[in-house]
């Protein structure tokens, strides 16, 4: 028989006996009291798991659900037939490719500066790539009208105006601060429903994790001071993995899929002053966050041929 | 010989593919472009299931290493390991890690971890300490030749991680069934034998100019 180590209040009950000597031995209600205190804790102590439920538990484990070999040759299969499928597609689309694209780029905007995965330096690039005031780049709204498109498809706008873009927003949490990586606000309006002002914010997030709590207090703060607005919340990460410190809805965006959205337009950049500072910014997200070889080269052996298809189909609808 | 899982094995063959048909869909927000591929529905529970059962064989290598490797510190004397990650950290991370600190050093810590990059089907040992390049550029100094010269970027996920080692999972040949995971987990930890007491003392004793616990600074991150 396993001894069990002394209860807590047995131990308390010894000290206390000790501590007060001759007052506890007067004060017959106390120790009366404490072993009645014993007597209730006892019963609040957690009850040891039956034995057979761990037994029937890892019984269950390990018949999970487990494939026949025959079913994973078929998976097999069907996977290799896909992958040659998007193989022969890669290289139809593939010599339709512009030659200034950035997916032939060898040039990352923040390698040399070693902050190819530096989320500041990103997100401090999309809020200047999206702000349509901006008169350096040239853009003009087309950036934010097609990235707000992609977030608010399949709605359609008749005009979109900007009140403002910023980066770094830092914005009061009562016992702490925090900071927006990327806010807008504006107004669209439609011939179907009006005028309606919007938030846009953006969380980045690449090498990093979310703090604790970390959205659903950014959440706390639109309530606060955007409550009027339509919120378009947008979690920006290399896998496009969700988030989970939030229980609204932050859309996840994968950094490859925002170079696809960008690239839906960027064909009508070329005369831009911005042009060639977008096309290494591309390149160096596809390279440096998406991990692309540098001086990479369309062909049928790309580790991962449905993105690379999915970005040429995007590359060539827009030509 | 305790060959590595065989559903582990096939998500290495295909990780594209079991990216999209299973990752994307559980932890991702986007709807996979399914495009091409034959028989839809149940090649995507098929995958599911596969990918699961991946998954699982994956999170079970991973917390051998990682068991193993928590032996090699405490083994140091005066070290002790605090947070690890939870088994559904694993799942959906893909990686391991745990709190080192030197006993000697109050309030000093740093991060040590194992990842898996299905892509490059590579197994990383890694460590991490507060800091950014800083950081990074300081372990690097202390370690040595005894770290790995290419970067950790993207493979560990923290900025300024320092990889210890790069592990081919299936050597120079194709994804095969028949990987030896002792051998693969030896290898694993081997990476981590090359930290002695003094390295955890210096890499914790630097930490410790941050003023911050391992509690306080990202704790959604340790669990």
């Amino acid at each position: 028989m396993v001894s069990r180590p002394p209860s807590l209040i047995s131990v308390f009950q010894e000290s206390s006996r000790t501590c007060l000597g001759t007052i506890i031995e007067t004060v017959p209600t106390l120790d009366r009291f404490l072993t009645e205190l014993a007597a209730i804790y006892d019963t609040l102590r957690p009850q040891k798991i039956a034995s057979v439920f761990i037994s029937d538990l890892k019984a269950a484990y390990n018949s999970l659900t487990t494939m026949a070999a025959a079913d994973l040759e078929s998976l097999a299969c069907h996977l290799d037939t896909w992958r040659k499928w998007a193989r022969q597609q890669i290289r139809s689309y593939g010599k339709e490719l512009p030659p200034d694209d950035p997916l032939s780029c060898p040039i990352s905007l923040f390698r040399t500066l070693d902050y190819g995965r530096l989320e500041t330096a990103h997100t401090a690039t999309l809020a200047w790539l999206l702000d349509p005031n901006n008169r350096e780049h040239g853009f003009g709204d087309q950036l934010l009208r097609t990235f707000l498109g992609h977030l608010t498809a399949p709605r359609q706008f008749d005009a979109i105006f900007i009140e403002r873009v910023e980066k770094e927003v830092l914005i009061d949490w009562g016992d702490r601060e925090g900071r927006l990586d990327i806010l807008a606000d504006g107004e669209w309006r439609s011939a179907e429903t009006g005028a309606n002002k919007w938030t846009l914010v953006i969380e980045a997030k690449i090498d990093a994790w979310e703090g604790n709590d970390q959205l659903s207090r950014y959440d706390d703060w639109l309530l606060r001071h955007r409550a009027d607005r339509e919120i378009l919340r947008v979690f920006l990460t290399p896998d496009g993995r969700k988030a989970t410190t939030s229980d609204e809805e932050w859309v996840p965006l994968s950094f490859p899929q925002l170079v696809q959205i960008f690239r839906k337009v960027y064909d009508n950049l070329r005369e831009a002053p911005g042009f060639h500072f977008l096309r290494f910014y591309l390149a160096g997200v596809l390279q440096d966050v998406c991990r692309l070889p540098r001086n990479f080269k369309v062909t049928e052996d790309c580790p991962d041929p449905y993105f690379l298809l999915s970005y040429l189909k995007t590359a060539t609808d827009s030509i | 010989m305790t060959a590595l899982g065989k559903y582990f094995v096939f998500y290495l063959k295909y990780p594209a593919e079991m990216t999209r048909l299973y990752w994307k869909p559980e932890y991702g927000g986007e709807e996979p472009d399914l495009t091409g591929l034959e028989d839809k529905e149940r090649v995507r529970e098929m995958a599911f299931q596969v990918g699961q059962a991946a998954s699982r064989d994956m999170a079970d290598f991973l917390e051998e290493c990682g068991k193993k490797i928590e032996d090699h510190f405490k083994g140091l004397g005066n070290v002790t390991t605090g947070k690890r990650a939870q088994r559904s950290f694993i799942l959906r991370n893909w990686y391991w890690k745990v709190i080192v600190r030197a006993g000697s050093v109050a309030g000093g810590w740093f991060l040590c971890g194992v990842s898996v990059s299905d892509q490059e089907k590579i197994v990383v040992p890694f460590i991490w300490r507060k800091g950014g390049r800083a950081g990074r550029d300081a372990l690097k100094a202390r370690l040595g030749t005894r770290a790995d010269s290419l970067s950790a970027e993207g493979l560990a996920f923290y900025p300024g991680a320092v990889a210890l080692a790069r592990v081919p999972i299936f050597g120079n040949e194709e994804p095969h069934f028949q990987v030896d995971q002792e051998a693969l987990v030896a290898k694993v930890v081997r990476a981590f034998s090359v930290i002695r007491a003094d390295d955890v003392e210096f890499i914790s004793r630097y930490s410790r100019k941050e003023t911050d616990s391992p509690e306080s600074d990202n704790p959604t991150a340790l669990e």
